[in-house]
């Protein structure tokens, strides 16, 4: 009787996780936004700056360190929102996690792209207040949004659902990424 | 056969007057090495963008530096040294090497010598007799130390002395340091990792609130955009310690010290922090120039007093750091070298040194040299230049100079004033570092004459001179580029820099 009422208890934990076609949806979004802001960022170096002192290799080597962070920064993410999924009441989060987590997702990193117009002076965060309001007011509003439009709801999900094409190509970049990185530090 | 003319009449008369004075005005150490033949001890300590411009000891009307006027009592004093570049790469290259920096290459943000320089540096030609230790808070520094690592024997962390500790980076991928390092600084620092910079700026901001000192109540000192931070008394004590550390040894030893102060963020302690805000210093106000970040005259002034103070600060700390190796006796075996790898400019529009401009500010730098049984002032006004300093080591440590070291002995220490010399310095940090120079900014100087060459900017300024007597008008307010009584000179002028030019162009096409 003890042992049934504690895999019960134990049960209704684990249903506080989505499912993992949810948590794949919503990691591509992640995905698709860390590693196209990654992408865009060392097009942009490569231009103005790493072309001018770098030989092929060492471009390569900076790109795969720049991949294998992001694949980092994008497990953080999907781990945080796992997080908030289980402390959160399962009707909050883990049911609609793919509208909810879709939407903190953007709100978070678009608020985050928001700071940096504002500035960003040798990693110091000066804004971070303005920041803390953008991103409240912004999740605040997406997430009524999302509560009370279906239409709504439904180009969420659409978003989610095309983003996962980009896990085909990410990730497996990462893991190359990975393999250069390791070679040039055991050369 | 060429005409021997007036001019190279004086020349030569010059040359072998200059001559004979240096030869009298050898140091009794310089020459003591000679005789007892041991070697001495050689220490130099670089601050970060220290313009000679804003220390008393050369003039500057705020007594920044007493303590190094009241050391250039003893001193050889070189009042008109130049930095060969108007940043950390191209400057600290040029100081290390030997090598102007279109030889060496190292011209852009964190770039690096060409590979077949990376043995042309000061402690590969010291050889094995000295040990050899180096240290740098500057991160761009830090990389070409790095790329000399075979031939230094005690490449110290950037945070050796600091509250902090950022040398995990250099620990962690230490065969392909450079690369991941710059990844790292991209992604935490610059934000090309959205999130990873987030969760850094957040962390850092608070760890370093809760390091605030009483001594710092503006934030403690920093060096570059780690959470490299420091206290003025930790790092020079450190320093000192490790003197005293290397003067137990054996063999004779060179240090190279190259700290991140005066350079920005300017962080005095609190018994410096604003003491020029409100006296009566009134900086020269200087038209805004095209190639200025537009910095407003009052913000200029601001900083200016700020890195005042800042240098002050330093002045107390190395006037500290003398009197204790002077009361250990290390200075009766040792030659001490002060000087900077690049300037500061607090006018026109521009702040720092990240700029396309060469004013004096920016490129001219402090030199002094503590020598060993020296007990009076030398004052030397000639021109020399950073390049100059590998030559002068070598020569005081009884080394082969190579010949393709670029610079020449300083008058003082075995070289000969030359009056007819001149000194090119550059920046051309958006040029490629594997083609010609597409953009780029020059700066020749010979006797009291300076003419810059801008080249690839824009405006007028894609290719545009600018020509100042700094005898009369040492400000740089007039410009008289187009005055026909300066032709002939001018004239002369740009056909040594474009000789210059087309030869470095030559040796790129070459490789």
């Amino acid at each position: 009787m003890f042992i049934k009422e504690r895999m019960k208890r134990y049960m209704s934990l684990l249903n506080r996780f989505p499912k993992r076609e949810q948590i794949i949806s919503v990691y591509a979004v992640g995905v698709t936004i860390l590693y196209f802001w990654a992408a865009l960022n060392a097009v942009k170096d490569f231009i103005s700056n790493w072309s001018l002192y770098l030989n092929i290799s060492e471009m390569l080597g900076l790109f795969s360190y720049i991949m294998a962070g992001t694949f980092l920064e994008s497990l953080l993410l999907i781990f945080a929102l796992l997080f908030i999924s289980f402390i959160l009441p399962q009707k909050v989060f883990a049911d609609k996690f793919i509208v909810r987590g879709t939407t903190l997702t953007i709100t978070f990193l678009g608020s985050i792209m928001y700071l940096y117009q504002l500035t960003l002076t040798f990693g110091i965060l000066e804004n971070i207040g303005k920041w803390s309001i953008f991103f409240a007011i912004s999740t605040f509003v997406f997430m009524l949004l999302g509560g009370l439009s279906q239409f709504f709801t439904r180009i969420v999900e659409a978003i989610a659902d095309r983003c996962i094409v980009f896990l085909y190509i990410y990730p497996p970049l990462s893991l190359v990424s990975m393999i250069v990185i390791f070679a040039r530090n055991v050369s | 056969m060429k005409k021997f003319s007036r001019r190279d009449f004086l020349k030569v008369g010059w040359s072998f007057l200059g001559g004979s004075v240096a030869a009298t005005m050898l140091p009794k150490s310089t020459q003591m090495n000679k005789t007892d033949g041991k070697s001495p001890n050689i220490i130099v300590l670089v601050c970060d963008a220290m313009t000679a411009r804003n220390l008393s000891l050369y003039g500057y009307s705020r007594k920044t530096t007493p303590n190094l006027e009241q050391l250039a009592e003893k001193a050889f004093v070189y009042h008109n040294h130049y930095a060969n570049g108007n940043f950390t790469i191209p400057g600290t290259s040029s100081l290390l090497t030997g090598l102007r920096p279109w030889t060496h290459r190292a011209i852009n943000g964190p770039g690096k010598i060409r590979k077949e320089f990376s043995e042309h540096n000061i402690f590969h030609f010291l050889g094995k007799k000295y040990f050899k230790l180096a240290f740098t808070q500057n991160y761009w520094a830090y990389y070409l130390l790095n790329q000399f690592s075979a031939d230094i024997n005690s490449l110290l962390s950037s945070s050796e002395f600091s509250q902090t500790n950022s040398g995990t980076i250099d620990q962690k991928f230490k065969k392909d340091q450079r690369i991941a390092n710059q990844a790292i600084v991209q992604m935490l620092y610059y934000g090309n990792s959205l999130l990873l910079s987030f969760i850094n700026g957040v962390y850092y901001q608070a760890k370093i609130d809760t390091i605030q000192l009483e001594d710092y109540p503006a934030g403690l000192p920093r060096a570059n955009y780690y959470d490299n931070v420091f206290t003025m008394k930790d790092l020079f004590d450190g320093i000192s310690d490790k003197i005293l550390e290397l003067d137990e040894r054996e063999s004779p030893f060179f240090s190279y010290f190259h700290i991140y102060p005066p350079h920005n963020p300017y962080s005095p302690s609190k018994n410096f922090m604003g003491m020029f805000e409100n006296d009566d210093y009134e900086p020269i106000a200087k038209k805004e120039h095209v190639l200025s970040i537009g910095a407003t005259q009052s913000s200029l002034n601001d900083e200016r007093s700020q890195y005042d103070a800042y240098l002050a600060n330093i002045d107390m700390e190395i006037g500290r750091l003398v009197a204790k190796l002077k009361e250990q006796g290390i200075l009766d075996h040792t030659y001490f070298i002060i000087t900077a790898d690049h300037g500061e400019m607090f006018e026109r529009g521009t702040n720092g040194h990240f700029t396309g401009l060469m004013y004096e500010p920016v490129i001219k730098i402090p030199l002094l040299i503590l020598a060993p049984g020296n007990q009076e002032r030398r004052d030397f006004f000639v021109l020399t230049n950073a390049v100059d300093l590998l030559p002068t080591i070598l020569n005081l440590a009884g080394a082969e100079i190579p010949a393709s070291s670029e610079g020449s002995v300083l008058p003082g220490f075995g070289g000969v004033e030359d009056p007819a010399r001149s000194i090119i310095t550059m920046e051309a940090k958006e040029s490629s570092a594997f083609k010609p120079f597409t953009k780029a900014t020059y700066a020749i100087i010979k006797g009291n004459y300076k003419l810059l060459y801008y080249r690839g900017y824009v405006h007028k300024y894609q290719d545009y001179f600018e020509f100042y007597d700094l005898q009369d008008d040492p400000e740089e307010l007039y410009d008289k580029y187009s005055k026909q009584k300066f032709a002939e000179i001018i004239s002369g002028m740009k056909q040594e820099l474009f000789n210059a030019m087309d030869e470095a162009d030559k040796k790129v096409a070459a490789r």
